[in-house]
């Protein structure tokens, strides 16, 4: 005869699983048929691994800079260098004729945009001759000589709008501006130029290749890495878990199908919802995985206990024993990890964050779900026994640490809750100093080509980081008249006066140098006479490319672009840069009678990098007040409910504390951790919490509460944890620094909240009870 | 070195593209037709395109509308006056729209020995200034023809191409003949272009739809002549297309009210006068 929970949904639902058991080979097929129909889905998954991924589609920077992109054309390109020693000059035959050939062949490339690359091979010089104008190329057709390289430089200075950004002041580099089609679906792309590139620099000179398409590409490669190692070391790591609890390998088989079905499900569920998969994405499966692992380890450990310690039990009846004692913590911890992710989901407005909390959510749901009927059903088929030599029954050395571990903390409730305090404290003072900010390049890791490239040519060149300012006039043809074209020319200058802005380029800096070359007037002065822009322009066009100026101003001459190089990306620098822009053209916009906007793509990373720090303690308050709204509601007590939150705190703070000491960015992949680390931190408490009303309820009090199963539930948490750290370490491996801190940090909170619950639990109990003369534990529990 | 205020050739060619259709009679089509793609060769084809005849002195209005592939739009409009003597033929062309180049002039004397010249008027600059020549390649006013297009007028020029192929066609129901060819190795470059197919009609010799290849023999422009007309009893191009296949822009050629002129006043062919303002069609 079995006995059931006093709990009406507890009953409910074993009496389902009871029921379902009595045919398990039918019950794994029907899981086995809903993880297969639903992990087809994988097949329909698309990988977007860009950065701006991140920016919702309607935040004001990417409108910005989609409307600027629309206009002008200015994508984010990919950026070849070809860069002579420190003090040695590019501009000679061999690095000249190699970026010829680097450039011939791109333009072969799917997704390249052949027409519009721009070099030194494209471009043309102004230049002035007794009041004549005179455009020539800067390095014409033909065979490269030393003097012809060396005219192309001279020209080029001549051209101050060119250096900085097709070749370098001194002329110890010369890039090749690469657009393309989609410059976040440039992977392909960026390898191939790289190759060419490879092959085709010249010894002497170094061959690099960045911009941010070339790091989308290099991103889309990292995410085909980490996915390829990710998984499988996932599943060893959790088998190995497993089997170190477990000790036998059939008993590996339920855990092993309930973590590789969840993870199956969540990602499968994105290819039906046709969600994205996103680089920080890549380390759904593992969390997922990780996660998975608790459920089977605690209902598979009291299956164990319940056979060894009841020999004449049947494998369903001990499954059904096992359930009736695990049913509702595995439950609970299973509603706390998805609020914990909710929260996640519903309080970023970022799609690559969100999207994560909910697949994390639906995958979490999708290991309660099989841990409940899978894992039963093989454990009722293969009829697990434990083995001769107890590991669950006998006490072991781990059982013997966390029995001494808990006493001591019964025993001196001051000194640990005081430990507690001053850890939780030290932490705090260190989490004060995580700071929320990003930079392109520490995307990858320090040898990264595409990171050297990108350090180098920063260096080399006046910076890579575009920030550009739209500048509008509500007629066509507006923009040609001398008075727009001094607003224009004022503007420039007083960007150019940040000292983040290295050079600021636009249609007045042609203007100013046709004006000189058709009427001697002095340099960097602009034309007055009424009509002179739009002839001037006419002039140019009548012998120049129609799409000469086409990044400069729009065919209409309605809108102009000035587009300003950064020395730094990094939002910590740009961010009061890009809000002193704003107030600039705010400035400007009401003054000069013409409208101007910022956008550009730092201004893009700095609008989302401003939404991050502003949504991410949302995200957190938000998955904290579930979590403890979830405990609340489980032990219908607010200082039990308050209880289950001191360990996540020593897990949440411990992230901020590790970033401020370790000078980890707060940015989008590791601004995840502490909504996590609530999620799963807050499942060791309410184990501990479930098992120690349960003993209380069979009579036991004192210390003696924390013996028997409290032992069993705590080793099995220190298993879960373990296994959970261990798989998430496998989140290191990521060949982006960004996720193994998300790695490394989501597994040390989780470790974190687990010694923050051994510690504080037994101590929290010991205070209490001493302010009650009974000494007894009166967290009250909820009707079972 | 080369100029970039250099409208002068390529706007003497474009006068001669359209010059070669206004005044002449129309010998070809009655000399030598009907022609017969099954017994003409590609070669014989393209010299008998060459030698559509021109004429001298000739004036009319001339209306270009461009669009980039976003479907922005620029017009522009001018007073073409032309003039070829025995050894110089002389062009000038002056702005008459948008107001902002309005009485904006260019002027090329193109003299069949000696070197070309050209002359730049602009008002905003008070000036008359002599222009170099430009490059083949080069692109035109902002259009979609290069200079060399405006050069060849219509045909191609026995020097810079290889024929390969005649064949009969059908173009909007009629017949067509189809001509084809490939850049020599040692203008290619210059021009721009690896290769072409053009269906000629036969009645005007005009290639009314040309595909130009660019030099990796992708397919780079098209250009479509959509109306001629006899003007003077010469067959003449009076609208025609250029869409660029690679970049989306679109050039649109309008002629209007052309007529020749057998006296033309010479002395509004001068430099001097460049600055005079557009010549009186009436």
């Amino acid at each position: 005869m079995r006995t059931y929970p006093s709990s009406l949904p507890t009953r409910i639902v074993l009496s389902l699983i009871d029921h379902a058991l009595r045919r398990p080979i039918h019950l794994i097929g029907a899981t086995a048929l809903l993880i297969i129909t639903i992990g087809l889905g994988v097949g329909g998954v698309t990988k977007d691994p860009s950065v701006d991924a991140f920016v919702p589609s309607d935040h004001s920077a990417a409108i910005a800079k989609r409307r600027a992109e629309e206009i002008f054309g200015v994508e984010d390109p990919i950026v070849v260098g070809i860069v002579a020693p420190q003090g040695k000059s590019a501009f000679t035959p061999p690095a000249l004729q190699a970026l010829r050939q680097i450039e011939h062949q791109i333009r072969g490339l799917a997704n390249v945009q052949k027409t519009r690359l721009i070099s030194v091979l494209s471009e043309s010089a102004l230049s002035g001759q007794d009041g004549d104008l005179f455009v020539d190329r800067l390095l014409p057709e033909g065979k490269i000589t030393p003097a012809r390289a060396s005219r192309a430089f001279e020209r080029l200075q001549g051209m101050p709008m060119m250096t900085g950004l097709l070749a370098s002041r001194t002329g110890d580099a010369v890039t090749l501006i690469v657009p393309v089609d989609n410059p976040n679906a440039a992977g392909d792309t960026y390898t191939s130029v790289l190759d060419i590139v490879n092959s085709e620099t010249p010894e002497g000179y170094s061959g690099l290749v960045t911009g941010v398409a070339a790091m989308n590409g290099r991103l889309a490669e990292m995410v085909n890495h980490d996915t390829r190692i990710f998984i499988p070391t996932a599943v060893l790591t959790a088998v190995l878990v497993l089997f170190i609890a477990l000790r036998r390998l059939t008993a590996l088989i339920g855990p092993f199908l309930v973590i590789a079905g969840s993870a199956a499900v969540a990602i499968g569920m994105m290819g039906w919802l046709d969600a994205r998969y996103y680089l920080i994405t890549t380390a759904l499966p593992v969390i997922i995985m990780a996660i998975a692992i608790a459920d089977s380890l605690h209902i598979t450990l009291m299956y164990l206990r319940e056979r060894e310690l009841h020999q004449e039990l049947s494998s369903a009846d001990a499954v059904h024993r096992a359930l009736s004692h695990t049913f509702m913590p595995v439950s609970l911890t299973t509603l706390t990890t998805v609020c914990g992710f909710a929260g996640l989901a519903i309080g970023s407005p970022m799609q690559p964050i969100s999207e994560f909390g909910w697949f994390a959510a639906i995958g979490v749901i999708a290991a309660w779900v099989l841990s409940l009927t899978l894992l039963p059903a093989m454990l009722v088929v293969t009829n697990l026994q434990p083995r001769r030599r107890s590991i669950v029954v006998m006490p072991t050395q781990l059982d013997r640490s966390v029995i001494r571990l808990t006493r001591q903390s019964f025993v001196r409730p001051w000194v640990y809750t005081s430990a507690v305090v001053a850890t939780l404290l030290t932490f705090t003072y260190f989490a004060a100093s995580a700071a929320f900010d990003y930079e392109r390049q520490r995307y990858f890791q320090s040898d990264d080509p595409v990171r050297l490239a990108d350090v180098t040519l920063n260096e080399r060149l006046a910076g890579l980081n575009f920030l550009d300012v739209v500048v509008t006039t509500p007629e066509p043809e507006g923009l040609l008249t001398p008075d727009a074209m001094q607003s224009i020319a004022e503007l420039a200058q007083q960007l150019k006066d940040h000292p983040l802005v290295a050079k600021v380029t636009g249609i007045t800096d042609y203007m100013s140098l046709m004006h000189s070359a058709l009427t001697d007037a002095p340099a960097g002065t602009l034309p007055t006479r009424p009509n002179a822009p739009a002839q001037y322009m006419l002039l140019y066009e009548a012998s120049g490319d129609p799409e000469d100026f086409v990044e400069e101003i729009d065919y209409d001459y309605q809108n102009a672009l000035l587009r300003a190089q950064l020395t730094t990306d990094r939002y910590s620098a740009t961010r009061d840069a890009v809000a002193h822009f704003e107030k600039l053209v705010d400035s400007f916009s009401s003054e000069s009678g013409l409208q101007a906007s910022v956008s550009g793509r730092v201004a893009v990373n700095t609008g989302w990098m401003d939404l991050l720090s502003t949504s991410h303690f949302q995200s957190l308050a938000i998955a904290l007040a579930l979590v403890l709204l979830a405990s609340l509601l489980t032990f219908r007590s607010l200082g039990a409910a308050l209880l289950t939150l001191v360990p996540v705190l020593t897990g949440v703070l411990f992230t901020y504390a590790a970033m401020g000491l370790f000078g980890v960015d707060i940015a989008p992949a590791t601004s995840m951790t502490a909504a996590i680390a609530t999620g799963l931190g807050v499942d060791f408490a309410i184990h501990l919490l479930a098992e120690l009303r349960r003993a209380e309820r069979a009579g036991a009090e004192g210390v003696n509460l924390f013996q028997g199963r409290y032992s069993l539930v705590a080793k099995a948490c220190i298993f879960s944890a373990t296994a959970l750290g261990l798989a998430l370490a496998v989140i290191c491996l990521s060949s982006a620094p960004p996720l193994r801190w998300f790695g490394v940090l989501v597994a040390t909170a989780a470790i974190g909240s687990l010694a923050g619950a051994l510690l504080i639990i037994p101590a929290s109990f010991a205070l209490f009870q001493s302010s009650t003369k009974a000494r007894q534990v009166s967290l009250e529990p909820q009707a079972q | 070195m080369k100029s970039l205020t250099h409208i002068k050739l390529s706007l003497a060619l474009l006068a001669g593209a359209l010059a070669s259709n206004v005044a002449i009679v129309d010998f070809a089509v009655a000399d030598e037709l009907p022609l017969n793609p099954t017994t003409i060769s590609a070669q014989e084809l393209a010299q008998r395109i060459v030698d559509r005849p021109t004429n001298a002195g000739r004036t009319g209005e001339m209306l270009f509308e461009m669009r980039n592939k976003k479907g922005r739009k620029r017009s522009r409009s001018a007073v073409l006056l032309y003039a070829d003597q025995p050894d110089i033929t002389k062009l000038s062309i002056h702005f008459t729209a948008p107001a902002a180049i309005r009485d904006t002039g260019f002027l090329s004397h193109n003299a069949d020995s000696g070197p070309d010249q050209s002359w730049l008027y602009l008002p905003a600059t008070d000036r008359v200034r002599r222009l170099p020549a430009s490059d083949r390649g080069d692109y035109f006013m902002g259009t979609d023809l290069t200079y060399g297009d405006l050069q060849d007028n219509f045909k191609f020029a026995l020097d810079d191409w290889s024929f390969t192929s005649v064949a009969a066609a059908q173009r909007d129901g009629r017949s067509v003949i189809e001509l084809t060819g490939e850049a020599l190795a040692d203008t290619r470059k210059a021009m721009g272009y690896s290769d072409f197919s053009a269906l000629i009609d036969p009645a005007t010799l005009f290639p009314v739809y040309v595909v130009y290849s660019d030099i990796d023999g992708e397919p780079l422009k098209e250009v479509e002549i959509l109306d001629q007309e006899k003007v003077d009893g010469v067959w003449t191009a009076t609208r025609f297309v250029i869409d660029n296949l690679q970049t989306g822009h679109r050039t649109e050629v309008v002629l209007r009210n052309m007529r020749a002129v057998p006296n033309v006043d010479m002395s509004r062919l001068e430099s001097s006068s460049l600055d005079l303002g557009a010549p009186d069609l009436g």
